[in-house]
């Protein structure tokens, strides 16, 4: 039956930013689907936490492993940790970015180089350096293997507020192709999911729950993507379910880049109403 | 704290599918792996061929032995009438399916010089105004408030370039535009609507043979081998599920790398 095919028992995969938002609810998938799973995140505390739901969730063993992901060494300590724990490397999920922490809505004109490098350091360099040391253990191991980068829609358009993060996760698309090229001969497949605007979290107060329905509406299906519709995509292209596809990019973010060309909704036959409104 | 109400990837039980197409094993993979998942899917040969039709019929079989119920029907997708009254009996006997899949094919190359206009108007017949009447259909028949999955399958000959298939690549681009325009349409109604692109598969016509030393084509390919039905249908499940609700007007590759080629 080819559904079996989503089943990864025995396997081993390193989520990135795993400790919350979309890193968490794959490292859920990945754990639900019978592998053994390491996350990885900077704040300790929360790590942990994720890491017992997990458990809790799955009866899969969950590695925590605080890492910064911007540190080469802090990388490749994490890819050999998580082989000394497991005995091997078979998914590694690089989802680990955030939006520009420091450059937010500055003009190029005013942009510290400092803050332009923060942005590619921590969502570009990142996936750089873990995939390198996860295709070493792959190739370690004698081949195979399976690797998800985490861009943004933002990469695919302009993103006047967050153009070093934008940038970089246009680099991580770049990436995928290209290492997914390299690595083809040995069995290895790359493959990026382009998130557009995905809830990290369910809203908790009214406040935030209105903001929710406010900013779904400028999407063409009407809603945010919620964090744990990424759960069952990486899953996809974690297993031999994908086998056929590799350097291929998964864009998951209501209709947004399908249209984009006029507000949400709008339709010629309206023309008149909408451009009066 | 608040948590996800997660929904299931890969599970379709309880939801009803019609898989359009099996000249090509294609549509075949698709409707059992949805069936698999727990859809109850009918089969639909997309032209009135009797190899296709009996192909639909088996499919639909195989479906029943997997304890879902089926329905098979032999549609001629060229006809617009055809597929609306084709549509309307399935959904009173089989009732109205919420996932929708077009897989018809119908290959044609030919130099754009040689081409006649009944080749090329069969061509866009069934491939593209096939895929408009069978969208049409669809949206006409899915009862207000229930999310619908439409997919088309189309080959990477529907956006990139390839000599003496203008009409065949003219109308699978075609039915990509269809797809991205039907993802805005479709949004309010709840309805997603994606492509699957398929590469070189293990039936695409004019491929050459198996053997990786005797062809080149095969050796342009990044995994140096054809895809197989197999390998497209899990992501049909996929897109099908309650978890694609955020997945839409979206075409997804399934080439073994060949797209990304330099």
């Amino acid at each position: 039956m080819v559904l079996e095919r989503l089943r990864l028992d025995g396997k081993v995969a390193i989520v990135t930013g795993g400790s919350r938002g979309l890193g968490r609810e794959m490292a859920l998938a990945l754990a639900n689907a019978g592998a053994n799973v390491c996350i990885a995140a900077r704040g300790v505390e929360q790590l942990e936490a994720t890491a017992a739901f997990i458990r809790e969730r799955t009866g899969r063993e969950v590695l925590a492993l605080p890492t910064n992901v911007q540190r080469r060494e802090e990388c490749d300590r994490l890819i050999e940790r998580t082989v000394e724990r497991f005995g091997k490397l078979d998914i590694m999920v690089n989802n680990a970015g955030i939006g520009d922490r420091r450059g937010a809505g500055v003009r190029i004109w005013d942009l510290e180089d400092a803050d332009w490098h923060d942005a590619i350091e921590v969502n570009l360099y990142s996936a750089f350096y873990c995939s390198r040391a996860a295709i070493r253990q792959f190739r370690k191991q004698g081949g195979g293997g399976v690797i998800v980068n985490v861009a943004s829609g933002t990469a695919l358009r302009s993103a006047p507020d967050s153009l070093g993060y934008a940038a970089a996760k246009a680099g991580v698309i770049s990436l995928t192709k290209s290492v997914a090229a390299q690595v083809v001969g040995e069995g290895i497949r790359v493959n990026c999911i382009v998130p557009g605007f995905v809830l990290q979290a369910p809203p908790e107060s009214e406040e935030q729950q209105q903001f929710v329905v406010q900013r779904g509406r400028f999407i063409p299906v009407g809603r945010l993507g919620e964090a744990w519709e990424l759960g069952p995509l990486c899953l996809f292209l974690c297993s031999d379910a994908s086998s056929y596809i590799t350097a291929e990019t998964f864009v998951i973010d209501g209709g947004g880049l399908a249209g984009g060309i006029a507000p949400t909704g709008y339709s010629p036959l309206q023309a008149e109403e909408v451009t009066r409104g | 704290m608040a948590d996800w109400n997660r929904k299931p990837g890969f599970e379709l039980a309880g939801k009803r599918a019609v898989v359009v197409g099996f000249a090509t094993p294609v549509g075949e993979a698709i409707a059992l792996a949805l069936a698999e998942a727990g859809a109850d899917v009918a089969t639909a040969a997309a032209t009135n061929d009797a190899e296709e039709a009996l192909a639909a019929k088996r499919v639909a079989k195989r479906v029943e032995e997997l304890g879902r119920r089926s329905f098979s029907q032999a549609w001629d997708v060229a006809l617009g009438t055809n597929v609306q009254v084709s549509m309307r009996q399935l959904t009173k006997e089989f009732g109205a399916p919420s996932i929708g899949v077009f897989a018809a094919d119908h290959f044609f190359a030919k130099p754009i010089e040689q081409t006649s206009d009944a080749e090329l108007a069969r061509t866009f017949q069934l491939n593209l105004f096939g895929a408009y009447h069978f969208a049409r259909s669809f949206f006409r028949e899915l009862p207000e408030g229930v999310p619908g999955r439409l997919i088309f399958v189309v080959p990477l000959f529907g956006e990139r370039g390839l000599s003496h298939l203008s009409a065949y690549g003219a109308a699978k681009a075609g039915v990509i535009g269809l797809c991205r325009m039907l993802s805005q349409e479709g949004a309010a109604r709840g309805i997603t609507v994606n492509c699957i692109s398929t590469g070189w598969m293990s039936w695409t016509p004019g491929r050459g043979p198996d053997d990786i030393n005797a062809n080149r084509l095969l050796r342009y390919i990044p995994m140096r081998r054809f895809g197989q039905p197999d390998e497209v249908a899990p992501l049909a499940v996929w897109l099908a599920s309650d978890a694609a609700g955020f997945v839409s007007g979206q075409l997804f590759h399934v080439d073994g790398g060949v797209s990304a080629h330099l």
